[in-house]
């Protein structure tokens, strides 16, 4: 973050985020800044805490999208609290501000080839700014590398540091990636184990074939057979509460590192 | 000149030299000194409005525990969730207020007469009301907000920074206003051809009345349960929960699979079987086709409710899950500016 110094009484200047316009808190004097060729460095803090992104993670893991028993065997291997690196680059194309982000940093993990900064409270990342334990990741790719492809003029660039997560675990013997959002708490993975639907249509599909029987024979036959359909209820209740059913974990925290 | 130096740029009266007073988002300034009048061409800047937070925390809170009582929810919700933390924020919202106007022209298809014939009535609407058009002006993230409607108690106060997080905008602006005028214009087209079957000409237009940053307030409410964590959002000044996560029903999604599946099959083989016994007579079919229709959609529906309800999602949230509650539309009409002519 560059050190602003008041033009008229010369003490320094505050800049908040995102505002033009900067008053002195001594002389009172309103300077305007003109953010096109200078780089502000931004930090967005974390919102959410060691162990509530872990119970974000677990969440995740019992998501009905996820195998059945990842929750309870997900091995964490590595849980890192980081900060993550990428510019912003405000500029006018073709009249219209517009919003680039580019990664400052190679990487593969999930999520951050998206590129969007999360929502979070920006403040200025100076010496001031605490990073609470977390690793700050450090740029290795150079601002001037995408300064002559962006389109249009400059309204202003800066380095955005946004709050991670990054988690590794293992499942079956497989390694996987995934990412927490630091701020909101969104989970980013690019593969993950997942569970079939399998078993669920199965259980429906007993259940209607037995409804369907004791509709056509009760119609066709004699109304006994109605019987079937009450028996589909439960037959589908009975086995659908195995298919849901999970297994509590004998510690019934995922065991972190 | 250091760099810094550089892009300060100081602010003075062009005729008297005195310092002059401005705020984000102004383009015309009174010198207090020489009373002359000046234009800034800064960057634009778009008007800031900040509600007042009516909602205190107990308050968040007794309503993030009546929304665990309801829907498919885990059973010991209430009973076992802990509350770990629950803090106020401010969200960043673009709110464009537009008058919407569209003529649209199509028929209208109706059957008449004892023979169920096909009528066909031209019809044309002119469309010209007030809409309302608000976007999240950051990424939405795990916050399932995309949208908010203002209720006429809010109050507004000055945008400054307090104590309070306020979440930074990221969108740009420009975007934002494009996409309200082309969701605004399509409402009222939308609107035009409610009543129609087909719409052969629409031409829509938009008038922007104001274009505002409104930071609205919410609780955000993280609780645990069963070692999970999951979270809900209130807003700061109606108490409603806007979104959130809840564990699922067990229970419930069993008993889902048990009468989807019963409950279908049993219509579809009750049409089946009363088409076979009336051999093929017209109400015999009948029967049979919204039986049939019937078991799709009920089949259909407690899959979803077996399927994904390990999880249930409230408002906007993204994933896999059983979605509940309705989300916030981008466009809502004043109904008090509606001057519109249907034909």
């Amino acid at each position: 973050m560059p050190d602003f110094q008041c033009p008229k009484c010369g003490a320094s200047l505050q800049v908040k985020p995102g505002t033009q316009m900067a008053t002195c808190s001594f002389c009172g004097t309103v300077t305007y800044i003109d953010r096109r060729s200078a780089l502000f460095f931004y930090l967005l803090p974390f919102s959410i805490d060691e162990n509530a992104a872990k119970g974000i993670f677990k969440r995740w893991t019992a998501g009905p999208a996820q195998a059945k028993d990842l929750e309870s065997s997900a091995n964490i291997t590595k849980f890192a609290k980081e900060f993550f690196p990428v510019f912003r680059f405000r500029r006018t194309v073709n009249g219209k501000e517009t919003v680039f982000v580019k990664p400052a940093k190679g990487t593969l993990l999930p999520g951050m080839q998206d590129l969007t900064i999360p929502p979070g409270n920006i403040v200025i990342y100076d010496a001031n700014a605490s990073t609470k334990g977390a690793d700050v990741i450090q740029p290795d790719i150079a601002i001037d590398s995408y300064l002559p492809e962006l389109t249009g003029t400059p309204i202003d660039q800066a380095l955005v540091y946004f709050p991670i997560y990054e988690i590794a675990y293992t499942y079956k013997g497989a390694a996987y990636q995934a990412v927490v959002d630091g701020s909101s708490g969104a989970v980013y993975t690019t593969s993950s184990p997942t569970r079939s639907s399998g078993a669920y249509i199965a259980v429906m599909g007993l259940a209607f074939t037995l409804g369907l029987l004791g509709g056509i024979l009760g119609i066709m036959v004699s109304p006994i057979f109605f019987v079937l359909v009450i028996a589909g209820f439960f037959a589908g209740k009975l086995l659908a509460a195995r298919v849901v059913e999970r297994q509590k974990p004998a510690d019934a925290e995922v065991k972190a590192e | 000149m250091t760099e810094a130096q550089k892009i300060l740029v100081s602010m003075t009266c062009p005729s008297c030299g005195g310092q002059v007073q401005c705020e984000e988002g102004e383009d015309l300034v009174l010198c207090k000194f020489c009373e002359s009048v000046f234009a800034l061409t800064t960057d634009e800047g778009a008007n800031k409005v900040m509600y007042k937070m009516t909602v205190d925390k107990d308050k968040a809170l007794a309503k993030v525990r009546d929304w665990w009582k309801t829907g498919p929810k885990a059973q010991d919700l209430v009973q076992t969730a802990q509350v770990t933390e629950a803090y106020p924020m401010y969200l960043p919202f673009w709110r464009l207020i537009a008058r919407g106007k569209a003529c649209v022209c199509g028929i209208e298809e109706e059957r008449r007469g004892k023979d169920n014939q096909k009528v066909e009535i031209p019809r044309e609407a002119l469309i010209n009301r007030e809409y309302i058009y608000s976007e999240i002006a950051c990424e939405t993230g795990d916050l399932g907000i995309q949208s908010i409607v203002i209720p006429e108690r809010a109050q507004a106060i000055s945008y400054d920074d307090q104590e309070i997080v306020t979440f930074g905008v990221t969108s740009s602006r420009d975007n934002a206003y494009e996409a309200g005028g082309r969701a605004i214009r399509q409402t009222a087209v939308e609107d035009g051809g409610a009543r129609m079957d087909k719409i052969y000409f629409s031409k829509s237009f938009f008038f922007p009345k104001a274009f505002t940053l409104v930071y609205y307030p919410f609780w955000i409410v993280r609780y645990s349960y069963e070692g999970r964590t999951y979270f809900a959002t209130v807003d700061g000044i109606t108490a409603r929960v806007v979104s959130g996560r809840a564990p699922g029903n067990a229970g419930s999604q069993s008993t889902a699979a048990g009468i989807g599946g019963a409950l279908s099959g049993g219509l579809a083989g009750f049409g089946i079987g009363l088409a076979i016994v009336t051999e093929g007579t017209d109400v015999g079919i009948g029967v049979l086709v919204v039986g049939i229709v019937a078991a799709v959609a009920l089949l259909g529906y407690f899959y979803n409710r077996f399927r994904y309800g390990d999880e249930i999602l409230e408002g906007a949230v993204n994933g896999k899950g059983l979605k509940s509650g309705r989300t916030q539309k981008k466009v809502q009409p004043i109904y008090n500016e509606t001057y519109d002519y249907f034909k």
